[in-house]
């Protein structure tokens, strides 16, 4: 018994640098970083670096563990910004396999329209090493009470699993509010699309609190 | 019991090596989580296809950039494959290969896919085990699936149950580990840089379901793929439990 306090003590200090908090979000109305109002419709994991933080490009909700699905809430992106430049590198599982170097992704631009907002989205996929990135054109979306886009996506991850999802955004005051989601096509998505798409027709977008 | 003062002479070191360098991640236990009741009582009912294992050895420079090592990961693909024969040697299962299976192009596209669909589960289930954090939703029901498209592998192999392992296994070069062992000396940190980590899991997978039926995982930086002598001992950790042994 005597072992097991240096092999406890060494596990505790090897981890404590890199613990990630979750709790869960349950099937109700939340709020989600004071920009966003949902109903949640399942229960989800919220990932609570980026939560409390404050310093992370969106909050990250996963129900079964990333990087199988994630439905991410963007933080307000300034014009000249890029949408992950917030990222903490390292993190073990980034929905973007987060890899290369930040300054890479290409930035978003407040005089952008519709179809060059879709192309933004295609190249940050496409530079998170994701192949096969196909995103849709964008077709009108009630965001919350404002006017914003929605298209559907599919790519293929680094180790050729094929994922699909939305992307929901809109711009409002210069700046690009963006949802989105993605889980692995099979059995994920289809699990998930069904409640995804009524959390996205629950919305209330709350930009002021941002 | 004769190999506890091998395994005291281990857990020794990988705590001194883990509380002296602060490595900022977990350091070489394997951690072995039995699911779901989808599996028969006696042994001789299984009937297994083992799939040749994703493995990924990387070097990684002074900038920390990895790039993908070809010939090493060819080289402990098929160790890892010698040792996978060798650990279900005595096995009592029906134990068919991938690697000695004639199958149509199909069936190999098949069984390629849910490889890649395993490594995003796997990574998932190993964020949940490991401590990337537990999901609460997965607290009471922890199941996973590599989905409904896993039965043609069952026909294909003539097996009830399919062995997926995914290993990446990093390496630093010279100059990053002298970066770091300079980092250290001036800084006080910094040498864990040098001492990158593998991460393996394996997934015993019940093909009529697609559901994950028992999980192995390995998060360590202890060993390595690229020496024979380690393979042996990274396997046995890696499918400590193992049911069907």
């Amino acid at each position: 018994m005597a072992l097991r306090f240096p092999v406890l003590l060494g596990l505790c200090i090897s981890l404590s640098g890199c613990a990630t908090l979750i709790s869960e979000v349950k099937p109700e109305r939340q709020d989600v970083i004071g920009i966003y109002e949902v109903d949640a419709q399942i229960s989800w994991n919220r990932r609570n670096e980026y939560g409390n933080a404050h310093d992370g490009p969106a909050m990250t909700w996963t129900s079964n563990g990333m990087p199988v699905d994630y439905l991410l809430f963007f933080r307000p992106v300034e014009s000249g910004q890029n949408l992950v430049s917030k990222v903490f590198p390292g993190l073990p599982f980034h929905p973007f396999d987060y890899l290369a170097s930040i300054k890479t992704y290409p930035s978003y631009e407040s005089s952008m329209d519709a179809a060059q907002i879709r192309q933004l989205f295609v190249s940050t996929l496409e530079t998170s090493r994701l192949q096969d990135v196909e995103v849709s054109p964008a077709r009108d979306f009630d965001f919350g009470g404002v006017p914003g886009k929605q298209s559907d996506i599919s790519f293929r991850r680094d180790g050729g699993a094929e994922m699909k999802g939305r992307i929901a955004w809109t711009k409002h005051d210069d700046h690009l509010y963006a949802i989105v989601f993605a889980a692995l096509a099979v059995h994920y998505h289809d699990r998930l699309s069904g409640p995804v798409d009524r959390l996205l027709a629950s919305l209330k977008f709350n930009p002021a609190a941002s | 019991m004769a190999t506890e003062p091998k395994a005291i002479r281990r857990a020794v070191l990988r705590a001194l090596i883990a509380i002296c360098l602060c490595l900022p991640i977990g350091f070489g236990e394997a951690f072995a989580q039995a699911l779901g009741e989808d599996w028969p009582s006696n042994p001789e009912e299984v009937s297994l296809v083992v799939l040749t294992p994703r493995i990924k050895l990387y070097q990684v420079d002074d900038r920390g950039a990895m790039a993908l090592r070809e010939d090493w990961s060819a080289t402990a693909r098929e160790r890892v494959s010698d040792a996978l024969k060798a650990f279900l040697a005595d096995s009592s299962a029906t134990i068919a290969w991938e690697s000695g299976s004639v199958v149509s192009p199909e069936q190999r596209r098949l069984t390629e896919d849910l490889k890649a669909v395993h490594a995003a589960v796997g990574a998932a289930m190993t964020g949940h085990f490991g401590g990337g954090g537990v999901l609460q939703t997965k607290r009471q029901d922890p199941r996973w699936t590599l989905g409904e498209g896993t039965g043609p592998l069952g026909q294909a192999h003539g097996a009830d149950y399919a062995l997926f392992i995914q290993i990446s296994d990093s390496h630093a070069t010279g100059e990053r580990i002298a970066g770091a062992a300079a980092q250290q000396l001036v800084v006080g940190f910094g040498m864990d840089k040098a001492f990158l980590r593998r991460i393996g899991f394996a997934s015993l997978v019940h093909l009529a379901t697609g559901r994950v039926v028992w999980f192995g995982h390995q998060i360590s930086t202890i060993g390595s793929l690229r020496r024979e002598k380690d393979t042996r001992d990274i396997l046995d950790d890696l499918l400590a439990g193992f049911p069907a042994q």
